[in-house]
């Protein structure tokens, strides 16, 4: 009885839908980070398969159609960076010192600690694109071979983080040029991030979501160099 | 009739993206080729920034809604997660510090140098 829903590709599509809008929807009433719409999808529909004992070869019969719309989402970024270009021609020097820096030194310290955790290779593979925005690190993550629904749980973990502790980071550390705060943000904790960045100021956000797009293209670019 | 063109050149960008990734002698998601390709596309103004509106407002409103399925495949690693938890806890926060700290630190030293060169 339960398969005569389930195993319909529109089970998988309907409640993608309805979980992310509940998370659209509650992210607005609360505005907390931790209420990020990904998160709350992700985390309703597995406990809706786990619940009613749904295999995930359903859910993905719906599922591979929403997951096929990955790549036109992750072009159309080269869109908000030409959208940003003025922005992007008169601090180029700094914001590709700044991502360049940054990805380096996210790869560098993943693969460390990885190691001083004896971390498996599949397991550093899928935590090395995790501060770049989704779309890419979904990419790299394969690339890799890494496991992307890893990467996803990792990068969310780390947006939600980077979002709740960007003013502490920036005092710490004592950033008081806006362009790097925003670069930093951006580079360290992609979208998620970014929506703090726009709380901050709006050049610090315009600036975040550029370094966002820079930093995944420089990630790509070093872990395919030195690691695939 | 625009947007159906929209989503008719992201797809076929896409497409090509994929194809040129296959043929490459090393590895680079077709994806990011295909984000290449709109960005050469934008700036010699091949296509016009207003042109590529409705679907670029839509998709960069709604953009995590796409990301859903990728991440539900996480329960089939649940046992990866179990064992792992606090590598990727650990791993995720300190290298979210040193980005952070190594980004800010590098764009403040470029912004000192560029206004030394301009003094």
């Amino acid at each position: 009885m339960k398969e005569l829903i389930t195993e319909n590709p529109l089970f998988g599509i309907s409640i993608t839908l309805l979980s992310y809008a509940l998370g659209v929807f509650l992210n607005k009433k609360t505005k907390k980070a931790i209420f990020n719409p990904l998160l709350i999808a992700e985390i309703l529909i597995i406990a809706i398969l786990l619940l009613f004992n749904i295999p995930l070869s359903a859910y993905n019969a719906g599922g591979t159609f929403i997951n096929m719309f990955l790549g036109p989402v992750t072009a159309l970024l080269a869109y908000s960076i030409y959208r940003e270009r003025k922005l992007v021609i008169d601090h180029i020097a700094s914001i590709a010192a700044g991502t360049i820096a940054g990805s380096a030194a996210s790869i560098l310290t993943i693969l460390l600690l990885a190691r001083f955790m004896t971390a498996d290779s599949v397991l550093t593979s899928s935590l090395i694109p995790k501060s770049v925005t989704t779309p890419i690190a979904i990419a790299i993550s394969q690339t890799l071979g890494g496991i992307r629904s890893i990467t996803v749980t990792a990068l969310l973990f780390t947006g939600v983080a980077g979002n709740i502790l960007a003013p502490f980071m920036i005092k710490l550390f004592r950033v008081k040029s806006r362009v790097a705060q925003g670069v930093a943000i951006g580079t360290a904790s992609h979208v998620v991030g970014t929506s703090k960045a726009l709380e901050l100021g709006e050049d610090i956000g315009a600036i975040s979501s550029i370094a966002l797009s820079f930093s995944g293209i420089i990630t790509a670019i070093i872990a395919i160099i030195f690691l695939a | 009739m625009r947007i159906i063109l929209q989503l008719s050149l992201l797809f076929v960008l896409t497409l090509i993206g994929e194809a040129i990734s296959s043929v490459l002698p090393f590895p680079f998601p077709g994806t990011l080729i295909a984000m290449l390709l709109l960005l050469i596309l934008l700036w010699s103004k091949a296509i016009k920034e207003e042109w590529m509106q409705e679907s670029a407002s839509f998709f960069s409103r709604y953009m995590a809604l796409f990301f859903v399925p990728a991440g539900v495949e996480v329960v089939e690693n649940l046992e990866t997660l179990k064992s792992s938890w606090i590598a990727i806890v650990v791993i995720s926060l300190l290298s979210l510090f040193v980005t952070f700290l190594a980004a800010a630190k590098a764009v403040e030293i470029t912004e000192r140098i560029l206004t030394r060169g301009k003094a």
